[in-house]
């Protein structure tokens, strides 16, 4: 089971040491000690969503597939507690679902560096987001097109550095990041912070998940951007299924189209290593 | 293009030293045994380069105790994976009220059908340069791929096990010789396979679904370009067999609900060889994929690897010297001839 996943047992458990480095020290480790954001939609993830989608532009039916993983590289014992390295990279493809046309690609690739000690966990992540339109979008009659077009290049570079604390079923996390280069130029600061409560083997080997992600940029004012997710998750050690409803209220996050508001109910089913 | 006969040559002597080659693993796990826990009786009876190993006790052992000895061989990293043979146990020896040692497993670590690390188009995460010939110019191209199998059951079927999931893949192609790298081609696949093993044979076939997107950028930098839009569903067969060091495979698909209209055989074959531990404890793998397809009138597509390995668990991380030389698998230019040298970086769950 990933360190961070830890069910009720163990996390009331003392003394809050972490697990001996030997079971999570080394190359390849298992990963991972700071634990994905479950309600983040850029959160690197295999996953296939239905979104009932309602943007500035009209409704539509919208597919969103994701594959993506978070790989450990190296860890280690380190100041109290474990450090570890790794390489993270996702694709986030929208597809309008009424004519399967591919809308946008988001691609990220980062390279996080995650720390534990006890039930404080941190990362500071160095990553890049570059997005493309789909090429049935460029293609197509203007005229039938879901969204409007508008194919300037949107790529960022970005340093983000987050906290999260762990209770017995509630995990807190905080933080942001800064954009240092961008095309085109975009405000710098954001902030992100979120809240997953999970209920392990609520209904047989079920977990109750339910998880909030709150995301406020400059570029848009600091209004919140709101992802909340609820279902069931099935775990067996490092491997997760998730189904989840959806609702999403905010700036879209489909690289693209960042400066249309988007609302969509839908659900999703998740799969993570 | 290699000559066809030199290949032949190459694959009876890898063959050949596979067969007269010392099991490395076999002799390592039960080594092990005999040292930790003789009074078992437990017979390694086979073992791969994979850190496959299959154990036959004398007797039946109950779930606590092959927990024991998988935890005492795990802890050798050189075994990622155990499989039992007590075919003739006897449910009595179990405590009542306890599952027999053959059931089904909720998202199990889905390593039946091993992939296929030199077939371009193996859903896997990888970074990719390549130097590429092809089309109207070389270019120096990056390669993304982000993928895996996601199993959800294993489950005992006849003498051997087997598991159902998912399987997906996107495949992104970029021109580093242009200003701002620009995407050139992206293939998407998904599919629903079943996979199955019985020792050392082990077998995929499933449905998949096939599609390509061109570029923003290339589409903006070559304006009337005439896109394809290849998509097609595949239904697919794989056999494959374990020796030592060398894994041979084999079989094909059938193309349906082509876009645009495609034949629909297509066939491939290769050879995976590795030598266990060959490097300050790193593995030398090298695998060979060849394709060819009815459409393109059975020229073949080689896709050749050799690099190192280092292995932890069921975690892989491979970096391989990589050679192509066929039909471009980038969906676009699907009937293009392609030719690229590189090297990739390659992680598998």
């Amino acid at each position: 089971m990933p360190v961070d996943r830890i069910p009720i047992e163990r996390a009331t458990a003392q003394p809050a040491d972490p697990p001996q480095a030997e079971e999570i020290g080394g190359i390849l480790p298992p990963g991972e000690l700071f634990g994905p954001l479950i309600a983040d939609p850029r959160q690197p993830v295999f996953s296939l969503q239905y979104q009932d989608s309602s943007s500035e532009v009209q409704d539509f039916n919208a597919g969103l597939a994701s594959l993506g993983q978070y790989l450990p590289i190296y860890a280690s014992r380190y100041a109290g507690g474990q450090i570890e390295f790794g390489i993270q990279g996702a694709v986030f493809a929208l597809f309008d679902l009424n004519d399967l046309d591919l809308l946008n690609s988001d691609f990220t690739v980062g390279l996080p560096v995650g720390y534990r000690r006890g039930d404080w966990s941190y990362r500071t992540m160095l990553y890049h987001q570059s997005s493309h339109l789909g090429d049935d979008l460029l293609l197509d009659d203007p005229d039938e097109q879901a969204v409007e077009v508008d194919p300037d290049d949107f790529s960022f570079e970005a340093v983000e550095a987050l906290a999260s604390y762990r209770f017995s079923r509630l995990r807190l996390y905080g933080g942001g990041g800064y954009i240092f280069h961008s095309d085109p130029d975009l405000e710098e600061p954001y902030g992100q912070f979120g809240a997953e409560y999970r209920i392990p083997q609520s209904a047989g080997e079920l977990d109750f998940l339910t998880a909030a992600d709150i995301h406020t940029w400059r570029e848009h004012d600091w209004e919140p951007d709101v992802s909340i997710l609820i279902g069931l998750a099935r775990q067996r050690e490092q491997r997760e299924l998730r189904f989840m409803l959806e609702l999403y209220d905010g700036f879209s996050r489909n690289g693209l189209f960042y400066a249309e508001r988007l609302e969509y109910i839908g659900f999703g089913v998740f799969y993570s290593y | 293009m290699p000559p066809r006969p030199l290949f032949a040559v190459l694959g009876l002597l890898l063959f050949a030293e596979a067969a007269l080659a010392d099991n490395f693993l076999r002799g390592y796990a039960q080594a092990v045994i005999d040292l930790e826990a003789a009074a078992d009786s437990i017979e390694v009876i086979e073992a791969d380069a994979r850190g496959r190993v299959v154990l036959a006790p004398e007797e039946c052992l109950n779930d606590a105790r092959r927990e024991q000895i998988e935890s005492m061989l795990r802890d050798r990293e050189l075994v990622s994976r155990i499989e039992w043979r007590m075919r003739d146990c006897e449910p009595l020896r179990l405590a009542e009220g306890q599952e027999p040692v053959r059931k089904t497993v909720v998202l199990p670590a889905g390593d039946l059908f091993r992939p296929l690390i030199a077939d371009p188009r193996q859903p896997q995460t990888a970074l990719h340069y390549q130097y590429s010939q092809g089309g109207e110019q070389d270019f120096n191209a990056g390669a993304v791929s982000l993928g895996e199998y996601l199993p959800f059951f294993e489950f005992a079927l006849g003498p051997g096990n087997a598991d159902v999931g998912i399987e997906a893949g996107v495949f992104s192609l970029f021109n580093l010789d242009a200003s701002s790298n620009d995407l050139v081609n992206t293939d998407f696949l998904i599919g629903l396979p079943l996979h199955y093993r019985d020792g050392a044979w082990s077998y995929l076939t499933g449905i998949y679904h096939y599609s390509s997107h061109l570029g923003d950028e290339f589409i903006l930098g070559n304006p009337g370009v005439d896109r394809v839009n290849l998509s097609y569903e595949l239904f697919r067969f794989v056999a494959s067999r374990d020796y030592d060091r060398l894994r041979v495979y084999g079989g094909g698909g059938y193309l349906f609900s082509t876009q645009p209209s495609l034949d629909p055989i297509a066939l491939q074959g290769g050879a995976e060889y590795r030598i266990p531990g060959w490097f300050r404890g790193l593995d030398l793998v090298s695998a060979l994929d060849v394709q060819s397809a009815e459409e393109l009138d059975w020229e073949p597509d080689f896709s050749v690897l050799a690099g190192l390995s280092q292995r932890r668990e069921e975690r892989e991380l491979r970096l391989m010297l990589e050679y192509f030389n066929g039909s471009s698998p980038n969906g676009q230019f699907f009937d293009q001839r392609l030719r690229y040298v590189g090297f990739g970086l390659f992680y598998e769950f």
